[in-house]
């Protein structure tokens, strides 16, 4: 009640705040047209029945037979989509893990003052790399690297007696997996490691110094401090990794292109090849993206919900005080 | 160091260094072990195959003919018989069955050659025992090293010395690993087969450096720091030579990549160049339109994200906080999801094959608006504006003239950041481009999975070189840059 006058005395003179809608609208009609209607095409082609290049646009709703097909068990659709969804999964864990868990031990290691580590520099820059050279050629790049009979990695396994014969390892369902793995995890842990090291520099120096003091070993002010604190930080990063390893295509499509015998398909894989390939089933591409799109925004909401709402108060005081 | 780790350490290393000097292999004459068994196998077939002659001849209801196929198998049974036996005669001749080889000193007993055979079936061996010696010499002189080092350190619990002690050891553990595995896989000439290590003297050269190695690390204050560099350094070298090896490779002959792993280049770049072109890989057209739209898309997201951001950190319009949270939201939807849409819209509008479709969406760039957001927070002074509005300045007018030099830091952050997004984005133009001449970079990439580059090994590193080096340089020119905007991007919240 008290503010209004003010305001009013404000716009009498001059107002400016029209101006903000003139300076945001080019975002906003560019995401109305290229990203909202997208989305909503993509929903409404998911219950139509849209296959092959005639009826790409000139297409009949057929109601939610393509959902039906994803959730009845047995047809062929509803096998390759959960199937490539388990096999993303899979993958994503075992690369999201390790992944986290040495970004996370780097980062205490980079960060203690204690240990005043040398060349920071450098090996920030080093293990950072791999993450902006691109995917496909990564992907392609570890694909001649194992390749069968005579790959760079056959061989010195080989001469160096290590291994007496050869290895098909995209015959493997758990080599494939493992390498791409493997690779995600190499392209993206110096990314974490620096999200990290981020998060645990913007804590208050002073809370690290108490500690000290207190006679906190390193270990202690990790689990008992740094953790605790960078917790957001932890949040956001898994957010993001899921939605990423959930859409992971470059390196399985480029690597493996979903062999052996679709057990490194992912689901953004699977769309693709709906979509995009063959028949081009441009329906089932979108009902496959529109289940995905619901599994991404649950699982982002779980982890903001189990993670965040257990946190007792006093912490969440801190953090607020302590992250910029 | 305490003295008793210190004790522990040198008499392991002395075990160590002594493995080196003692014979480590032997090349059995594996051909008499086997050969016996062969030879009782030999018999067992010539005497059924001379029982069924026998059964054949006395029931007389065969024909002639069969009989005689019959009689001339025994024949070849016994042949082979024979065969056996004379090798068996040759092999007791030879007394040389069991020779050792000492993996220092010396060099492989002339007796022993390569076989030539398995060298040319497998194109796996190099024979450059120069090279192996080397190895061998380095493990050594690595390991000497170390212990002179720690020697050295004395009982200073705090010593650089500890550090390029603890590194030598490393490499001398693997360059010995490496020998010791090295050796049986040499492909002897028959009779004798492959080396046999000796398992006492391996585990002298390796666990006894392994265990020094431990006591050494164990025994030392800041063992935890030259452990620590030690670990940093193995991801470093496992971050770079993928890479390494990639350049290296494409600068080498096919024949030369099948034989093996190689760090030094070769000469055969012009050459692999000319195969490359002569399928018609043209990486300047890639080039060009990767180019064309990451520097297109990143422009226009730049700009106009600084405007959105200046837009809602300078205006109090009413739906300022329910927009700016739909932003937030944007920044949470993946490509991947709507692409679909994306593309039947595109097919829509007629935009497939045209560049536009990928250059004017990175207008609405929500983790940039984001990001610039938070920078003008803290970097602009409300007070700027308005003292331009007092000198009569436009509002576009003092964005462009005054905003945008204040936010140069971070414009120049991001656009970084887009330029390598877009550089990398892979499934957008695969999706929306079926035109040759539009293939970006990564679409290029893929061409080289080809069958027509199967045996071109040389060539397809080459592509994807080319492919790769543009970033890695524009990455260490700029490394300090990237690095910050990754940091700032990723604390959000």
């Amino acid at each position: 009640m008290q503010a209004q006058p003010a305001v009013k005395k404000k716009v009498k003179s001059v107002s400016y705040s029209h101006w903000g809608y003139i300076f945001i609208a080019p975002f906003f009609i560019t995401f109305l047209i290229f990203g909202l209607y997208p989305i909503l095409f993509t929903f409404k082609t998911s219950v139509t029945d849209a296959v092959g290049w005639e009826k790409i646009l000139n297409n009949n709703i057929i109601g939610f037979e393509n959902f039906a097909q994803i959730f009845t068990s047995g047809t062929l659709a509803n096998e390759k989509f959960w199937g490539a969804l388990g096999n993303t999964i899979i993958i994503w864990f075992f690369n999201f893990v390790p992944q986290l868990g040495l970004a996370l031990i780097l980062a205490s290691w980079f960060t203690d003052g204690r240990l005043r580590l040398k060349g920071q520099g450098f090996y920030k820059t080093t293990i950072f790399m791999p993450n902006i050279i691109t995917a496909a050629t990564i992907g392609m790049l570890f694909f001649s690297f194992f390749a069968y009979p005579i790959g760079p990695v056959n061989t010195f396994l080989q001469t160096s007696g290590i291994a007496n014969m050869p290895v098909e390892y995209f015959r493997s369902t758990e080599w494939s997996r493992g390498l791409i793995s493997f690779i995600q995890w190499w392209m993206w842990c110096g990314n974490t490691m620096i999200i990290m090291i981020a998060g645990i520099s913007g804590i208050n120096p002073s809370l690290f110094e108490a500690a000290l003091v207190d006679g906190c070993s390193s270990r202690q002010t990790f689990w008992k401090i740094t953790l605790p604190l960078i917790k957001p930080i932890l949040v956001y990063n898994l957010t993001t990794s899921l939605v990423g390893g959930l859409t992971m295509f470059d390196i399985p499509h480029m690597m493996t292109q979903g062999g052996p015998n679709d057990t490194t398909n992912t689901v953004a894989r699977f769309i693709y090849t709906q979509g995009f390939t063959g028949s081009r089933n441009f329906n089932m591409a979108s009902a496959a993206s529109v289940v995905l799109f619901v599994i991404i925004i649950v699982g982002s909401l779980i982890i903001r919900y189990v993670l965040n709402d257990r946190e007792p108060k006093p912490a969440k005081l801190a953090k607020k005080g302590a992250i910029k | 160091m305490s003295k008793t780790r210190k004790i522990v350490f040198l008499v392991f290393m002395a075990i160590a260094i002594l493995g080196m000097f003692l014979p480590i292999a032997t090349f059995n004459d594996n051909s008499s072990a086997s050969l016996g068994e062969d030879i009782t196998k030999q018999q067992g077939k010539v005497e059924s195959a001379e029982t069924q002659l026998k059964r054949w001849i006395d029931g007389g209801k065969k024909s002639e003919a069969d009989i005689q196929k019959q009689k001339d198998k025994v024949q070849k049974e016994k042949d082979k018989l024979q065969a056996l036996l004379d090798q068996q005669a040759a092999a007791t001749g030879d007394s040389q069955a069991g020779l050792s080889y000492a993996l220092l000193p010396g060099q492989l007993p002339a007796e022993l050659e390569i076989d030539m055979t398995v060298v040319n079936q497998y194109k796996l061996y190099d024979w450059n025992f120069s090279a192996y010696y080397a190895c061998i010499w380095a493990a050594l002189g690595a390991f000497v090293l170390a212990t002179v080092l720690v020697v050295l350190a004395g009982n200073k619990d705090v010593s650089k010395l500890y550090t390029i002690s603890s590194f030598l050891h490393l490499i001398g553990i693997l360059l010995s690993g490496y020998v010791i595995l090295r050796l049986a896989a040499f492909p002897i000439k028959l009779p004798y087969g492959n080396a046999e290590i000796r398992s006492l003297v391996a585990l002298m050269v390796m666990g006894g450096s392994i265990v020094a190695f431990a006591a050494h690390v164990q025994g030392v204050h800041n063992s935890k720091r030259s452990m620590i560099y030690v670990f940093c350094t193995f991801l470093s070298v496992l971050a770079i030579v993928p890479f390494w090896i990639m350049i290296v490779n494409a600068t080498r002959s096919s024949q030369a990549i099948q034989q093996g792993v190689s760090l030094i280049p070769g000469t055969y770049l012009q050459y692999n160049w000319n195969v490359l072109a002569s399928k018609n890989f043209d990486v300047s057209v890639g080039f060009m339109n990767s180019a064309i739209i990451a520097f297109g898309s990143t422009i226009l997201s730049v700009y106009f994200s600084a405007m959105t951001a200046y837009g809602f950190k300078v205006y109090r319009f009413k739906l300022n906080k329910v927009l700016y949270a739909v932003v937030m939201a944007i920044i949470m939807i993946p490509t991947q999801v709507t692409g679909t849409g994306f593309f039947m819209f595109m097919y829509q509008l007629h935009w497939v094959n045209n560049r536009l479709a990928l250059i004017i969406p990175s207008i609405a760039a929500a983790g940039t608006v984001f990001f610039f957001r938070q920078y003008l927070e803290s970097n602009l002074q409300l007070s700027l504006v308005e003292a331009a509005r007092i000198d009569g300045c436009g509002e576009i007018k003092t964005f462009n003239r005054i905003i945008i030099p204040i936010m140069v830091p971070a414009m120049a952050t991001m656009g970084i950041m887009a330029v390598i997004g877009s550089w990398n984005n892979y499934l957008t133009p695969l999706m929306l481009f079926t035109d040759p001449g539009l293939k970006t970079l990564p679409m290029m990439v893929q061409e080289l999975r080809g069958d027509i580059y199967r045996t071109e090994y040389g060539s397809i590193y080459l592509g994807l070189a080319m492919t790769a080096l543009p970033l890695i340089i524009v990455y260490f020119a700029l490394s300090k840059y990237i690095i910050a905007g990754v940091a700032l991007g990723g604390v959000k919240e």
